[in-house]
């Protein structure tokens, strides 16, 4: 544990330094709708958009009912959102903040945390989408939507331990952010978020064996049906904590040539 | 209060090349423009930017760091910053660091002036509310007025600079260490800054000031160190350095 000393103390300086991560990522979305009329809300609206008009025609495409598909799709996306954003930024944080790494003495995990926190900004913006999908399409779970709280928070423990990993390793080897790129792609349409995972039938296995599937349902099942998935809770808690501590590990032995990766 | 003090003890700083397409015409070049010395070992390039350093700076002192471009200045100011571990020797510092190298680092040129000083301030380790308490002094200081609210592009570069070290400089750092590029060029406000500091060293302060221009180093600095291929080549009056 000697071996992970330096980096859990950067891990607490960061933590310690919440103001500053949580301004920047306020004041980057605020930036960047800044002379819109609408400003943060178009991430809702584009959103909105993708939900609607998807989902009104795959629902054909799937023959299932709009009432229950649109709100499938709608959960989905605003999952996969998170996770896809946030690992292919994470990747990216500490080339990012290359000029800040070279100029400004501060824990590099702060600049993990900031790309983390922009993330959930949009997340939540993307939420709101689902007031109108609950109003038109019915379906609000009532006080089982609280069961989010614990997904989201097992979710994005995860989503943090993986990009500090993919971080340190897309400083080094600048290969992986693309390869990270694409994987995501793949595991887009190969996690069931268009399609429904009841449509395998006999060969549900590959979406037990996806843990993106276990992801996306930290989200989703709270959201859609107003349940705590226990099971795929626990799949993403184990994965966090294993996908932490190699984290941990790698930034341990990096933290102090980060610097000179950028 | 901690008293400011910088004691390097013979460090050496090889700073790692990673990228492959460094040649050796190249190599031979930087070798016999800049100074600095490369060298290759486990199939890793690696430049010596600092050789066997040993210095002691104590409150009070403003030191000059002379030397041609590669010599290590910056290398140096960023090592004592910590942004650069030292591969060998040992450094100690006491007092708050406060470095300000690179005039572009850590800006947002869309954001407001006002929300970059907030940005920076937070980097610095203040928290909000004794930013917005130092904000008066930052925009009088800064002589920027009006434009606190504009977003930094619509900025001279004089004018990003004055920001930048008015900000550094506002929550009294016990050692502030500077790069010529965030003070060249705007001689009026050099003038005031050379007071302000001389002023804050005289309250028991550490500056270090990497620059090319004598007539900088005599307005900020009471001491000069000369650098050359990593290694201290003179140290005293700032007169006898050039």
């Amino acid at each position: 544990m000697t071996f992970l000393a330096p980096a859990i103390e950067d891990l607490s300086d960061a933590l310690r330094r919440f103001h500053l991560w949580i301004a920047l990522g306020n004041i980057e979305i605020r930036q960047r709708y800044k002379r819109s009329f609408l400003g943060p809300f178009w991430i809702t609206i584009n959103m909105g958009i993708l939900i609607f008009g998807i989902g009104y025609i795959y629902a054909y495409v799937f023959q299932s009912l709009h009432s229950s598909y649109v709100p499938y799709l709608a959960t989905g996306i605003l999952s996969w959102n998170l996770i896809g954003g946030s690992l292919s930024e994470g990747a990216n944080c500490f080339i990012a903040a290359g000029p800040i790494i070279k100029n400004i003495t501060i824990s590099k995990v702060v600049h993990l945390f900031h790309c983390m926190w922009r993330n959930v900004i949009i997340a939540l913006h993307n939420g709101l989408i689902m007031v109108p999908v609950y109003l038109i399409y019915g379906g609000f779970p009532g006080w089982g939507i609280l069961a989010i709280i614990p997904g989201a928070i097992v979710l994005v423990l995860f989503l943090v331990s993986a990009s500090l990993l993919f971080a340190v390793l897309s400083a080094r080897y600048r290969d992986v952010p693309p390869a990270i790129a694409g994987f995501l792609q793949l595991a887009f349409f190969a996690t069931p978020i268009i399609w429904e995972a009841g449509t395998l039938s006999h060969h549900r296995w590959v979406v037990e064996l996806n843990p993106f599937f276990h992801m996306v349902e930290c989200i989703r099942a709270p959201l859609l049906q107003g349940v705590l998935p226990l099971h795929s809770i626990a799949i993403t808690g184990a994965l966090a904590i294993v996908m932490g501590l190699v984290a941990l590990a790698a930034y341990s032995r990096a933290r102090r040539r980060i610097v000179y990766w950028l | 209060m901690t008293v400011p003090l910088i004691e390097i003890d013979n460090i050496h700083l090889d700073l790692p090349v990673y990228d492959h397409a460094v040649r050796s015409l190249k190599k031979d070049l930087i070798r016999g423009l800049v100074g600095s010395r490369i060298s290759e070992g486990h199939g890793q390039r690696y430049i010596r930017a600092l050789d066997g350093i040993s210095l002691t700076v104590r409150e009070g002192e403003r030191i000059g760091l002379v030397g041609h471009n590669g010599a290590g200045k910056t290398s140096l100011l960023k090592t004592i910053a910590g942004i650069y571990e030292p591969t060998g020797g040992s450094i100690r510092t006491a007092g708050k660091i406060t470095a300000l190298i690179d005039i572009a680092a850590g800006v947002n040129v869309e954001a407001s002036g006002y929300e970059n000083v907030i940005m920076r301030g937070l980097y610095l380790g203040q928290d909000l509310a004794s930013i917005k308490e130092r904000m008066d002094h930052i925009v009088t200081f800064s002589e920027l007025g009006d434009y606190i609210n504009l977003p930094l592009r619509t900025y001279s570069s004089g004018m990003v600079s004055r920001l930048l070290f008015s900000v550094s400089t506002a929550f009294e750092p016990d050692i502030l260490l500077l790069d010529e590029g965030i003070i060249a060029g705007d001689p009026a406000f050099n003038e005031k800054a050379s007071h302000y500091l001389a002023d804050y060293t005289g309250r028991a302060g550490i500056v270090m000031l990497a620059s090319h221009s004598k007539e900088l180093m005599h307005m900020f600095c009471n001491k000069g160190v000369k650098l050359s291929r990593g290694q201290i080549e003179a140290e005293g009056e700032i007169e006898e350095l050039f």
